[in-house]
C-alpha cells in the first residue's frame, strides 16, 4: 500500500548525528535532506502507532516481546537494530514541499546535469548538460563503457548548484533549453527552505551512547510554509498508518504532524524518445555495482524502466566532503550503506523510442 | 630491442635547420652520446619534429630567416621573457668555452655509461646544464637560458631538447595522457592539525608520484609536460637511484616536493590506455601496501568486523582516473569538449600563422594548444562522473575526516594510515610547529589557465614580436597583413609556451617560495603551481605577502647564483591570510583561505588582491579585501603608524564613538575629507598619535583608515556597526585584537 504524506515538524527535527566535520563555519548551505531521514521519521511514527508495548519495551528488543513475530510494528518498522534496507516500510520518495496558492507543490532536488553559470544571485543562467558524442578516437578514459558528459555551453565556470526546482524549473530541465531561472519561480535556494543547525548535545540523552558523551547533532528546521513530503509503502495486509497523526517520542522529545496528501506529479512531456535522462529524487540504496535497482551491473535497464536501454553516462556532482552524512547509530546497520545521492542523473539510450513516465522517485526527462 | 632512448637522443641532437642556430653545437654531441651505429626506429619524416620553428607559439621561419645570420646572440646574451614583454641581457657569452666544456662532459657521460643510451639521455636532460655551468663559471648565468633559436631567445635549448625527447617516444601519434589522483587532503572536511595535514599531503604526493613513476620509467621524466619534473625533489631522488645524480639529495628540499593531484604527459596513442591503467594500478598497489602494513600493526586481535570495515574504507579512499586525448592535425572533434569560441580562436590563429608563413597548409601540430585544452576539459568531465554512490557509516566518526567511522584512536582507517604513514614528515611538521600566533597564507596566481593558454585573454602578455631578439623585432614595424597581426598578438599555447610556463611556475614554487618563507620563519605546507600554502608567524605575514607577490611578478630572478625566469610582470597573484582569534588547527585556516580566495579575492575583487580573514570563536569571521595597489598604501601605512597591539587598542577605542558616522558616505559630501577629519579629531581626542618621526603623517593615516573602512564596509553589507571591522582586522595583524 502506497501513501503520500506531508510531514510538518513542530520544532526542529533531529536528522541524526552530524558529520562531526561539519563545523559551524558552513552550516546552512546543505540543500539535500540527510539520507534516511524521513524513513526514520515514518518508522518512528508507525512504531508509535502500532507498538502497544511502549518505547522502553521496543528499545529492549522485539525478541523478548510477547507479540514477537506477530506484530505489525515489528513487521513494518522492524526491530530497533534492524537493517533499514530489510524492514517492510519503504520510503519511495522524499521531497520538500511548499504551499503555492493554496495547493501543495513539491520541490525537486536539482538534477546533477543542470549546470549554472558562476556567481548566482537572484537568478541563474542554467544550461542543461547533455551527452556529447565524443568519439572514442578523440577521448579514451578509464571507464570505457560510459561516455563523458560535457556542459552544452562549455563554460568552464559552470557548476551544479544547491537548490530545489519548482514545477516550472523541472519543465525547463526537461526541455533542455539554456534559460534564465528566477529564484522563487523556477527554484528555491536551500536557505529559503530549511536551516540546518549543528548542536553539541549529550549523546546519552538522544542516542543512547554513554551518558556524558558529547556528539554533534544535526537539527533541521523548516522555514514557514515549508513541509516535508514523502511517499511510502507498507506491505499489503499490514495496518495502515493512521492519519492525520501527531507523532511524539522522536529523538530529543520532538514531535511532528503527519497529514495525508496528494503527491503532485510535475507536468512533463512524455513523448516516446530514444534518449532519456533519469534523475534520482531521493537518496536511493544502490546495488552492489553502485547503480540503482533499475539498471543492472551490465548497464542495461530493468523494470520498471522499459527493457532494451543502455546506460551511457552518469552525471553527478562531486561528493563534497562537507556533505551532511547523518547517521542514526541506533538504526543504521553495522554494515555499509551505500546510497546514490539525490540529484544523480543517469543517461539511458534505447534503440527505438520508448516512453518513460516520471515516478515519485525518478524524474525522467528527454534528451 | 627497445629503442626509445636512442630515438630521444637522435631527435634531440639532430642537425639544426641552419648551423648558425645551433649555439652549443648540440648536434655534434650526437656522435658522442649516440654513435653512428646505434639502432633507432624513427619515422621517415615526422612533421611534428619541426615544432621549434613551426609551432603556434614560434615566429614562422620566413620572417626570421632574413635577419638570422646577422644576430650575434653571444655578443650580448639577450633573452626574452616567455610570458611578458620583459627582456634581459646576460652579457657576452663565450660560446667556444661552452662548446668545449660540453664536449668534455658528453665524453665523460658516454665513457661512464657505455652502451646505455637511457642513462645518457637522463644525464643530458638533468645534469648537463648544471655541469656546464660549473665548468664554465664565466657563463654560468647564461647556461640555462642559451636559446634554442637565437632569433627568438625565449625558449632555452634545454627545454627544446626535453620536448624533442617527449615527442620521440610519443611518435607517431602523440597523445595527452591526463592522470588525476584525488581527492586532495586539502578538501578534507574536518580541520586537521599541522602535523596531520602535512602527513596527509605527503601521502597524497607519494601516491601521485607512484602514478608518475609509471610514465617516468617507461618514457622518461621528459614525457611529463606538467608539472615539469626537472629539479623536482622526488624525481631527483629517483635519478639518484638510477645513478644519474649523486645520492646526497637535500632532505629538506623534499619537504617542498609537493605534487598536484593531476599531471599531463605526452605518450604514444597506442600505449595511452595501457599507461593510464598502469598509473591507476600503481596508485592502488602503493596504497594497498601502505594500508596493509598499517593493518598489521593495528588489526592484531581485532575481529572480522574491524577488518571488513578497514577494507571497505581503504578501498573507497582514493579515486584515481585517467583520460587520453590525441594531438591531432586538425580540430575535428574538439568541439565535443571545448566551446565554439575556443575552437574558433585556435582556427583563426592557425590561419594567421599560415598566412604569415606563406604556406598553403598549416604545420601538422599547430593545434597543440587546442588538444591540450581538450585533454584538460576531458579530465574535468571525467571527474564529474566520479563514483555515484556515497557511503553512510554507523557509529562515531573519525575525528579528522568526519565522514568515515572511527576505527582506532578516533581515526578511520584512511586517516589513521595517513597520520602514521611517514613518521619523518610528521615529526618534521611537529618540530616546525609554532609557539606564538600563526597565520596561514594561501598564494595563488590569477588566471593561471589563461596565462598558460595565451591569446587575447592575457593582459599585457608577451606578443610574438616581444619574443624576438631585438635585432629582428626592431624591423617588425615595417610588416603588414598577417605578419604584422602575428607579431602584435600573444601566441596561443604551443610546446614552447607550455615548457616556458612550466619552468617559470616551477622555479617560483621550488626556489623562491621555500626561501622567502624560510626567511620569514615559516613553513611550506603545499607548493604546487596553482597554489602555495604556508604557515608563518603573525608578525612576519604582511612582509612575506608583499615579498612573494613582488617576486612572482619579477621576470628574471637570481637565486643562489642561479638565474631563473618567474611568471613575470604580466601575471598577477592573489594572497589570502587567515588568522584565528584563538588557537585553531592548520586545516581550519587553510579552509578559510580557500573560501576567501574564491569568494573575496577572485569573485569580489577580480584577482590581484590581498585578503585578510580573521576567524572568530563565534563564527562571525571578519574579512578585509584589498586590491594589490592598496596593500602598501593602506595596510602598510597603518601598520607602520601603529605597529603594536597596545596602540591599536587605543585607536579602536578612540574611533568607537564615531563608528556610525564613518560608515556613512553622507559625511564626505560637504567636504571630501569629512571622514578623514572625523578620524583625525577622534584620534586627537583619544590622545593617539602615530609612532615616531618616521611614521606616516596624521593625514596619511586618516586617509588609509578611510580606505580600509570602505573595504570593510563592502564586505559587511554597509552595516554601520561594522564600520571598524576592517580596522579590527588590521589590528589583528598587529596582534591588537587580543
Amino acid at each position: 500500500m502506497k501513501a503520500d504524506v506531508l510531514i510538518i515538524p513542530g520544532d526542529t527535527a533531529i536528522a541524526g548525528v552530524c558529520n562531526v566535520a561539519r563545523g559551524a563555519d558552513d552550516v546552512g548551505n546543505e540543500a539535500r535532506l540527510p539520507a534516511l531521514f524521513l524513513l526514520e521519521l515514518l518508522r518512528t511514527a508507525y512504531r508509535s502507532a502500532h507498538c502497544s508495548e511502549g518505547l522502553a519495551a521496543y528499545n529492549a528488543g522485539c525478541a523478548t516481546c510477547s507479540k514477537h513475530g506477530d506484530c505489525d510494528a515489528q513487521a513494518v518498522a522492524g526491530a530497533r537494530d534492524a537493517d533499514l534496507r530489510s524492514i517492510g516500510l519503504k520510503v519511495v520518495a522524499q521531497v520538500v514541499a511548499t504551499g503555492v496558492g493554496g495547493r501543495i507543490e513539491s520541490l525537486y532536488p536539482v538534477p546533477d546535469d543542470l549546470l549554472v553559470d558562476p556567481r548566482p544571485r537572484d537568478a541563474v543562467w542554467a544550461q542543461p548538460a547533455y551527452l556529447e558524442t565524443v568519439a572514442e578516437d578523440v577521448v579514451q578514459h578509464d571507464e570505457p563503457t560510459l561516455r563523458l558528459l560535457v556542459p552544452s555551453s562549455r563554460n568552464p565556470g559552470a557548476s551544479t548548484f544547491d537548490a530545489w526546482l519548482t514545477r516550472k524549473g523541472v519543465r525547463v530541465w526537461a526541455e533542455r533549453k539554456p534559460q534564465r531561472l528566477s529564484e522563487g519561480e523556477h527554484y528555491f535556494p536551500a536557505q529559503r527552505l530549511f536551516d540546518i543547525d549543528v548542536r553539541i548535545e549529550d549523546a546519552g540523552e538522544v542516542w543512547g551512547f554513554e551518558p556524558g558523551m558529547k556528539v554533534q547533532v544535526l537539527h533541521l528546521r523548516t522555514r514557514p510554509g515549508i513541509g516535508l513530503m514523502a511517499t511510502f509503502e507498507i506491505p499489503d495486509g499490514r495496518a495502515p498508518l493512521p492519519l492525520p497523526a501527531t507523532v511524539s517520542g522522536l529523538p530529543g522529545s520532538r514531535a511532528v504532524r503527519i497529514e495525508a496528501t496528494q503527491y503532485p506529479q510535475p507536468t512533463l512531456d512524455v513523448k516516446p524518445k530514444k534518449k532519456w535522462r533519469l534523475c534520482v529524487l531521493s537518496d536511493l540504496p544502490s546495488n552492489e555495482s553502485g547503480l540503482p535497482p533499475w539498471i543492472d551491473s551490465e548497464g542495461k535497464t530493468a523494470a520498471p524502466l522499459p527493457e532494451g536501454g543502455k546506460l551511457v553516462a552518469i552525471a553527478r556532482r562531486r561528493v563534497d566532503p562537507r556533505d551532511v552524512e547523518a547517521a542514526l547509530p541506533a538504526t543504521v546497520p553495522v554494515g555499509l550503506q551505500t546510497v546514490i545521492p539525490s540529484g544523480t542523473t543517469y543517461f539511458v539510450e534505447y534503440e527505438e523510442p520508448v516512453r518513460i513516465d516520471p515516478t515519485a522517485d525518478v524524474l525522467a526527462g528527454g534528451s | 630491442m627497445p629503442t626509445e632512448w636512442n630515438d630521444k637522443l637522435a631527435i634531440a641532437l639532430r642537425d639544426a635547420v641552419e648551423p648558425s642556430l645551433d649555439l652549443l653545437g648540440t648536434s655534434s654531441l650526437r656522435k658522442t652520446l649516440l654513435g653512428d651505429d646505434i639502432e633507432t626506429t624513427l619515422p621517415a619524416a615526422d612533421p611534428r619534429l619541426a615544432w621549434a620553428v613551426s609551432s603556434a607559439d614560434r615566429v614562422p621561419q620566413n620572417m626570421l630567416a632574413p635577419a638570422g645570420a646577422s644576430i650575434d646572440w653571444a655578443a650580448s646574451g639577450e633573452v626574452t621573457h616567455p610570458l611578458s614583454s620583459a627582456r634581459t641581457t646576460l652579457g657576452a657569452v663565450d660560446l667556444d668555452a661552452l662548446r668545449t666544456a660540453l664536449a668534455a662532459i658528453a665524453d665523460d657521460i658516454a665513457t661512464k655509461n657505455p652502451g646505455d643510451t637511457r642513462k645518457r639521455w637522463l644525464h643530458l636532460w638533468r645534469t648537463m646544464p648544471s655541469r656546464l655551468a660549473e665548468q664554465v663559471p664565466t657563463a654560468s648565468r647564461a647556461v640555462s637560458f642559451i636559446p634554442a633559436d637565437p632569433r627568438m631567445p625565449n625558449l632555452p635549448v634545454w627545454a627544446r631538447l626535453a620536448f624533442d625527447g617527449a615527442l620521440a617516444t610519443a611518435a607517431p601519434a602523440p597523445t595527452f595522457l591526463v592522470v588525476q589522483v584525488g581527492p586532495s587532503p586539502l578538501d578534507a572536511s574536518r580541520p586537521r592539525t599541522q602535523a596531520a595535514l602535512a602527513s596527509a599531503l605527503a601521502l597524497h604526493t607519494h601516491l601521485v608520484w607512484q602514478a608518475l613513476l609509471v610514465v617516468v620509467q617507461e618514457l622518461g621524466p621528459d614525457a611529463v609536460l606538467s608539472p615539469s619534473l626537472l629539479g623536482h625533489p622526488l624525481c631527483d631522488r629517483w635519478l639518484a637511484d638510477q645513478g644519474i645524480l649523486g645520492s646526497q639529495i637535500d632532505a629538506q628540499s623534499a619537504a617542498f616536493g609537493s605534487l598536484p593531484g593531476e599531471f599531463v604527459a605526452l605518450v604514444p596513442q597506442a600505449r595511452a590506455a595501457e599507461l593510464g591503467n598502469a598509473c591507476l594500478a600503481a596508485v592502488r598497489t602503493a596504497w594497498d601496501a601502505i594500508a596493509a602494513e598499517a593493518l598489521d600493526k593495528l588489526g592484531a586481535g581485532k575481529d572480522d568486523g574491524f577488518k571488513a570495515a578497514w577494507a571497505r574504507q581503504t578501498t573507497l579512499a582514493w579515486e584515481p582516473s585517467w583520460v587520453a586525448v590525441p594531438w591531432i592535425d586538425d580540430c575535428t572533434g574538439a568541439g565535443g569538449l571545448l566551446s565554439k569560441q575556443e575552437v574558433a580562436a585556435h582556427e583563426k590563429w592557425a590561419k594567421t600563422h599560415q598566412d604569415a608563413s606563406g604556406l598553403e597548409d598549416p604545420w601538422a601540430g599547430i593545434y597543440f594548444g587546442l588538444w591540450h585544452a581538450a585533454a584538460l576539459a576531458a579530465s574535468q568531465a571525467r571527474r564529474a562522473g566520479a563514483k555515484a554512490v556515497r557511503a553512510i557509516e554507523p557509529g562515531p566518526r573519525c575525528k579528522v575526516c568526519g565522514v568515515r567511522q572511527a576505527m582506532h584512536d578516533n581515526l578511520c582507517a584512511v586517516c589513521g594510515v595517513s597520520a602514521a604513514w611517514n613518521p619523518e614528515v610528521k615529526a618534521r611538521a611537529e618540530a616546525a610547529s609554532f609557539t606564538g600566533q600563526v597565520a596561514c597564507v594561501l598564494f595563488s596566481g590569477d588566471q593561471l589557465s589563461a596565462l598558460r593558454r595565451g591569446g587575447k585573454e592575457v593582459k599585457q602578455g608577451a606578443t610574438m614580436g616581444d619574443l624576438m631578439h631585438t635585432g629582428i623585432s626592431d624591423g617588425t614595424a615595417r610588416l603588414r597583413g598577417a605578419a604584422k597581426e602575428l607579431t602584435e598578438s600573444i601566441a596561443l599555447l604551443g610546446p614552447s609556451r607550455l615548457a616556458c610556463f612550466e619552468h617559470a611556475a616551477q622555479a617560483f614554487v621550488r626556489l623562491s617560495i621555500p626561501k622567502l618563507v624560510a626567511d620569514a620563519g615559516g613553513v611550506v605546507l603545499e607548493a604546487v603551481a596553482d597554489e602555495q600554502i604556508v604557515l608563518v608567524p603573525l608578525d612576519k605575514v604582511m612582509p612575506l605577502v608583499k615579498a612573494v607577490r613582488e617576486r612572482y611578478r619579477e621576470a628574471f630572478v637570481e637565486i643562489d647564483g642561479q638565474l631563473v625566469a618567474h611568471p613575470g610582470p604580466s601575471a598577477t597573484m592573489s594572497a589570502v591570510v587567515a588568522v584565528a582569534e584563538s588557537a585553531a588547527p592548520a586545516g581550519q585556516l587553510v579552509r578559510s583561505c580557500r573560501n576567501a580566495m574564491s569568494t573575496v579575492a577572485r569573485d569580489s575583487l577580480g584577482g590581484d588582491a590581498a585578503v585578510v580573514v580573521m576567524s572568530r570563536r563565534d563564527g562571525d569571521d571578519r574579512a578585509l579585501g584589498l586590491r594589490g595597489s592598496e596593500l602598501d598604501a593602506a595596510l602598510g601605512t597603518l601598520i607602520a603608524a601603529f605597529p603594536s597591539a597596545s596602540s591599536w587598542i587605543g585607536v579602536l577605542r578612540a574611533l568607537r564613538s564615531v563608528e556610525p558616522a564613518l560608515a556613512s558616505a553622507e559625511v564626505d559630501k560637504p567636504s571630501p575629507d569629512g571622514r578623514a577629519t572625523l578620524i583625525r579629531d577622534a584620534l586627537v581626542r583619544g590622545g593617539i598619535r602615530g609612532g615616531n618621526g618616521e611614521a606616516p603623517s596624521d593625514d596619511e593615516v586618516a586617509r588609509a583608515m578611510c580606505s580600509v573602512i570602505d573595504c570593510g564596509l563592502a564586505r559587511g553589507d554597509g552595516d554601520i556597526f561594522r564600520a571598524l571591522d576592517g580596522l579590527r582586522v588590521v589590528a589583528c595583524l598587529a596582534g591588537g585584537d587580543r
